[in-house]
């Protein structure tokens, strides 16, 4: 087969008015007082996910294609299970995103046009990274250059400011938490 | 090579994992968008109500 047939010949399509809920983790941003906070891509330099406004997906080859589109990576990523999400770089929050309008089902999650968090948690990414989702509540968010946050339990952060992973400013993950799910009105994800 | 060719530059996102092979694709119109209700803004607190007077009802009427 030649490799530029599309693959969107060889797929099924098929209409819901069912919204798809699937896992998804984000990069965090916010001042260095934990106020507008933002979920971030944690891969590439997409946009950010806006509170109570719905992700829309989009391509940088825009004008050869909408996104998603069947033959290229692009879409607003999400998938079946949580523990593929391990290998995620760099999460710092955890959640359930609803997707709908153009979705592309894959063999371990889907690419959507829209979508918006369902549920959301802080999670240490070294804990999640270890043990996966249980057991990864942090004790404190780091502030670090360019408004990024990241979260720690305390032996986490201990490990990386032993690296040089040195925070300008801690703030409780409580709060930050918190902060977060009322910024995007959702609820906590429990596990 | 079905599901193997290499993304555009530029094009990759998400969460950088893979996902495996698409399977099929699904348009979903809901019926509802799964957004949250805009929230309402909180009340000011207004005066204190005003508790009525209670009427003083003579024991006897006058001229009795």
């Amino acid at each position: 087969m030649s490799a530029n047939v599309s693959l969107a010949r060889e797929l099924t399509v098929g209409a819901t008015t069912e919204p798809i809920v699937a896992w998804r983790a984000w990069a965090l941003t916010g001042h260095r007082d934990g106020t507008e906070l933002l979920l971030r891509p944690v891969a590439g330099r997409s946009r950010p996910w806006r509170p109570m406004e719905p992700a829309e997906a989009a391509c940088k080859h825009a004008r050869l294609h909408g996104a998603p589109n069947v033959d290229c990576s692009c879409g607003l990523h999400g998938t079946h299970d949580v523990e593929i999400l391990r290998r995620t770089r760099c999460p710092a929050v955890l959640g359930r995103v609803a997707f709908w309008g153009r979705v592309i089902e894959h063999e371990l999650g889907y690419r959507a046009q829209f979508g918006y968090p369902q549920r959301l948690t802080l999670v240490c990414q070294f804990c999640f990274w270890l043990w996966g989702p249980h057991g990864t509540r942090p004790a404190v968010v780091g502030w670090f250059q360019r408004d990024e946050l990241i979260p720690f339990c305390w032996p986490h952060l201990e490990q990386a400011q032993r690296y040089g992973m040195e925070p300008r400013r801690l703030l409780p993950a409580d709060e930050v938490d918190l902060r977060l799910r009322e910024t995007y009105a959702v609820d906590l994800l429990a596990f | 090579m079905r599901g193997e060719r290499p993304s555009p530059d530029g094009c990759k996102g998400g969460l950088a994992v893979n996902i495996g092979r698409p399977k099929r694709i699904i348009e979903i119109e809901p019926a509802t968008i799964p957004l949250p209700e805009p929230q309402m803004p909180m009340p000011e607190p207004g005066p204190a109500p005003v508790e009525p007077m209670p009427l003083e009802i003579p024991a006897e009427p006058p001229g009795s």
